[in-house]
């Protein structure tokens, strides 16, 4: 399983990074923002990508848009702050499947993504 | 069964085979014994005919006879004789042995042979008188026979005429009576095989109507289930449709939490939205949407559900909103792999919504009333109920003074200044009780009142600030009454501690208690730090000279310990939960032997251990064996020894460690004796016992600690 | 309740007002009243306040107040009916204003009309209620907050 993080936070990729690292997921790629992201999504073909929403360049949800149309059968797990339910909605109804709230544990985050790949295995 | 599992239609199946071959059975008896009576019918036919054969050939043979003199004999007269006697033959040996005879239409047709027993003996009977007969008549009949063969043919066709009719009488109804029984034998048949598809048919519909009233039970019983459980739970449980209504089967609680008589059919966000924010429902929709139409994972996007607490009001009577929370929770209902509803479960979470509001309220309040209790307890109760009289009087004053509507420049002139002397009497006394932040709070009306002053425009409305802060002022006093109320039940409950002078007024205007406050402001300026000291007890002019001079050193050098060393950075007391100023309570008073007993106590982090442990050992007061084994109390103790110093560089106010081993000194030197108590975080309490002026004997200092 | 929030409701008050008969409202020297002893005047509308802080807002006037506002805007049936409606209308202003103002921590209510003099209106016993007297064209009516 192949994982692009895309956040804006350096902490926040670094503790994903590691904390799926250590689940067993492949990191093949962080990006920044949202522009770096679609890039990064085209070249390194991920299976599962966490996704913040609110970033320089190109927000979350035009990002999954776009992620979308290279990769439709990714998975993409929205890690962002609860401060907009509406925009987190917004965002799954553009494509993402789950959504974590920020801030999170590690435990929080690996049932997530075992959640996403799981559903993704099956169907 | 047919290798192929049939489950509960099984026993249908059966019943149905068998009523089949029952039908089946009937209908091929019915054919079988129809046919069969068909074929006896013919045959009684025939045997009728065999009657009239034989009396034909009695009328051939006599007309032959009669003929015989006539010139023109008629020709066809032999050949009919012949004819009836040659069918007659053939039936009868049809009848004995089975074979062919011709049917009344002159066709061959084929008969069986007669099994009946009774019917094989007529024919036997019915040959012996035949065959004479019939010989007789081949002999007439034969070519250039004579007359008297003639009359030996109607001799004995006089013979045996009317035996041949009897017998052939008697065979037809003979076999009359046997077609007869069988047609009774096919009716039996058919009764049977009838009565055996009814009592099939029966024993289906009474097998199959026991099934389906059982599983009407079963489903009644599941039915009845559901009511019960829609009836009687606490939950608001329902379907939602992609239309977002209400499906018709919800339980009955459902209609209390929303407040409607009929949730059934109605659409939930046309329910909610008298009641939760646009943008509540706006994104309700979204989140259902989500639910319903998109792939997304269940458990993944519950956190954004934005119904999991939303706030119902309900005017229950006139002027009472009565609030509750409910929080839906929504679990997919799928058919497939498509979501066809939602199932919502409603809670009404108001009690648990509450207690954390209770919560949250009540640790701020205890937040509050923890500070103010620090200031409460060294009030004397007798003149904090004086007090709170006067406030609360005084407050009702300014509320009277409000209340008047007189407009007009001057009126309301007159009514600032008139909130404002009370205000002021009121500021005086509560800091003369040592109770700063009310002090504070009517300080900053003071402020109000000045600036509202300064308005040329002054109108009613101006006033607001004015009756907020007034109607805190209120609350304030109730707060007091509520922690006063508290603590003298705590006190009467338990004894902490003697009762301790009250640090009134006077006592607080005391020249040496200005100096020492002046001299604790002055080193907590330099310290960036905040102190109040307050003073109880005696006059110390009143004390001898010595005993003045020691007490004032001493209270001195606990002043500059406390601030240096204890008390935190305003900051970090509003962190702890404790007011800004660090508080310095001194009390001095005579004891029973005619002694002075002093008491000072600073509400500072405390006496830390571990960092005299580290200072002695750095001072080498300690060897590194002995820090590491001293006790707590001896650790304490090491504060009074000379060139102790937690400080790490020297200033002004400490760190060249000499302080408290100067106390030490001058206790001792008067005879007297330091207890320290002190717990870490909260306090550091000194207390200095000198014995009378005229009993001074020189004895070992003692230091208890109890911490 | 403070008094920014106190503000909100005055304000909304004299936009009423002021934007509806073209005569601006006086406001009085507010004060505390008695839970048991506030002022009810012949309409009274009330709007209950829940959430965080709880309690109720209600504005009170006379039916001559409300009649001369009716004529003053050109309404000239001024039957008791049509009182009650107006006194609804001004605690409709007010809440409908308020939920706008106000943050998460107020959920406001639906007004409720009440008419007679005699009626007590139930309000929170432990807490002083805040009293806004009111002056329109000579008319005294009343803004009472009581809110915990």
């Amino acid at each position: 399983m192949k994982l692009l993080i895309v956040d804006d936070s350096n902490i926040i990729r670094s503790k994903i990074a590691r904390a799926l690292g250590a689940y067993g997921l492949e990191v093949v790629g962080l990006a920044a923002n949202g522009r770096d992201a679609v890039a990064r999504a085209a070249v390194t073909r991920p299976d599962v990508i966490t996704m913040d929403l609110t970033m320089p360049e190109m927000d979350g949800i035009q990002c999954i848009r776009e992620i979308r149309k290279l990769r439709p059968k990714v998975q993409i797990l929205v890690v962002s702050a609860l401060a907009d339910k509406a925009t987190a909605i917004q965002a799954l109804k553009e494509g993402a499947q789950g959504f974590l709230c920020k801030p999170f544990t590690e435990q929080e985050l690996t049932d997530a993504i075992g959640e996403l790949i799981e559903e993704a295995q099956n169907g | 069964m047919f290798g192929i599992d049939l489950g509960k239609y099984r026993t249908l199946v059966v019943s149905i085979f068998l009523f089949l071959l029952f039908d089946l059975g009937v209908l091929v008896l019915n054919f079988v014994i129809s046919s069969e009576i068909a074929q006896d019918a013919e045959a009684v036919n025939l045997a009728g005919r065999q009657r009239m054969l034989s009396q034909r050939t009695a009328k051939a043979a006599l007309q032959i006879e009669k003929q015989a003199g006539s010139e023109t004999p008629d020709p066809r007269l032999p050949a009919e004789l012949a004819l009836a006697a040659d069918t007659f033959e053939r039936t009868l040996h049809a009848f004995r042995n089975g074979g062919e005879t011709v049917s009344g239409g002159g066709k061959p047709i084929l008969l069986a042979r007669l099994d009946d027993a009774a019917a094989q003996d007529i024919l036997t009977r019915t040959d012996a008188v035949w065959a004479p007969y019939r010989k007789a008549m081949q002999a007439a009949l034969a070519p250039g026979a004579g007359a008297e063969t003639v009359a030996a043919m109607v001799g004995r066709a006089e013979d045996t005429n009317l035996q041949l009719l009897g017998l052939m009488n008697e065979l037809t109804t003979r076999m009359e009576a046997i077609a007869a029984s069988k047609a009774n034998n096919l009716r039996m048949v058919q009764v049977g095989g009838i009565s055996l598809a009814t009592i099939n048919f029966v024993i289906i519909l009474v097998h199959f109507i026991g099934h389906l009233r059982r599983a009407d039970r079963e489903l009644e019983s599941a039915r009845k289930q559901t009511d019960d459980i829609l009836r009687t739970t606490q939950e608001g449980l329902f379907l939602l449709d992609p239309e977002y209504r209400i499906g018709t089967q919800h339980s009955r609680a459902l209609a209390g939490m929303l407040g409607t008589g009929q949730p059934g059919g109605a659409n939930l966000l046309d329910l909610l939205r008298p009641v939760v924010s646009q943008k509540t429902l706006d994104t309700a929709r979204e989140y259902l949407d989500l639910l319903l139409k998109h792939e997304v994972k269940e458990k993944l996007v519950a956190s954004l559900n934005p119904l999991d607490r939303v706030e119902i009001n309900m005017s229950e009577a006139p002027g009472i909103a009565s609030q509750r929370y409910l929080k839906f929770a929504f679990n997919r209902v799928k058919e497939g792999k498509r979501v066809t509803h939602l199932l919502v479960t409603a809670n009404d979470i108001t009690r648990r919504v509450q207690l954390e509001q209770d919560l949250k309220e009540s640790e701020e309040r205890s937040a509050n009333q923890m500070s103010m209790l620090v200031e409460l307890l060294r009030v004397d109760p007798a003149a904090m109920q004086e007090f709170l009289a006067g406030a609360g009087s005084a407050l009702d004053g300014m509320n009277a003074l409000l209340k008047d509507q007189t407009e007009g420049r001057e009126a309301h002139g007159a009514r600032i200044n008139g909130i404002y002397r009370i205000a002021h009497r009121l500021k005086g006394d509560a800091a003369g009780l040592g109770l700063s932040s009310l002090a504070g709070n009517v300080h900053a009306l003071e402020t109000q009142l000045s600036e509202l002053r300064e308005r040329s425009d002054l109108m009613g409305e101006h006033f607001l600030p004015v009756t907020v802060r007034v109607k805190a002022l209120f609350a304030d006093l109730e707060a007091i009454q509520s922690v006063v109320t508290r603590v003298a039940a705590m006190r009467a409950a338990v004894v902490v501690d003697p009762p301790r002078p009250a640090a009134d007024a006077q006592a607080q205007a005391l020249q040496f208690v200005q100096r020492w406050r002046a001299y604790a402001t002055q080193i907590a300026q330099r310290r960036q730090k905040c102190v109040e000291l307050s003073y109880g007890g005696i006059d110390i002019a009143t004390l001898d000279a010595a005993q003045r001079e020691t007490i004032v050193g001493v209270v001195n050098q606990f002043i500059r310990n406390a601030i240096v060393h204890g008390i935190e950075s305003p900051d970090e007391r509003r962190v702890r939960g404790k007011p800004a100023a660090g508080q310095l309570s001194v009390y001095v008073m005579r004891n029973e032997e005619g002694g002075v007993d002093l008491s000072f106590r600073d509400d500072g982090q405390g006496i830390s251990t571990e960092r005299i442990r580290l200072a002695a050992l750095k001072s080498g007061l300690l060897s590194p064996e002995r820090a590491h084994t001293s006790t707590d109390r001896e650790l304490i103790a090491l504060i009074f020894a000379p060139g102790m110093s937690t400080q790490d560089h020297a200033d002004t106010d400490a760190g060249r460690g000499a302080g408290l081993d100067a106390v030490k000194e001058m206790v001792v030197g008067q005879g007297g004796r330091i207890r320290i108590g002190t717990t870490r975080g909260e306090y550091c309490h000194f207390r200095v016992t000198l014995p009378a002026a005229a009993a001074r004997p020189v004895q070992p200092a003692s230091e208890e600690i109890k911490a | 309740m403070d008094e920014e929030q106190l503000r909100i409701f005055v304000t909304i008050l004299q936009n009423y007002f002021e934007q509806q008969t073209l005569r601006a409202a006086e406001v009085g020297t507010p004060f505390l009243g008695e839970p048991s002893a506030l002022p009810v005047f012949d309409y009274t509308a009330v709007i209950g306040i829940s959430g965080v802080r709880r309690g109720c807002v209600y504005f009170t006037a006379p039916g001559e107040l409300l009649r001369d506002v009716l004529l003053r805007v050109g309404e000239p049936n001024v039957a008791e009916a049509n009182l009650a409606d107006l006194a609804g209308e001004i605690a409709n202003t007010i809440s409908g204003n308020a939920r706008r103002d106000f943050g998460p921590d107020f959920m406001i209510s639906v007004p409720v009309v009440m008419r007679g003099r005699g009626q007590s209106i139930q309000v929170p016993r432990d807490a002083k209620p805040y009293v806004i007297p009111l002056r329109w064209s000579k008319h005294l009516a009343a803004l009472v907050v009581s809110v915990r």
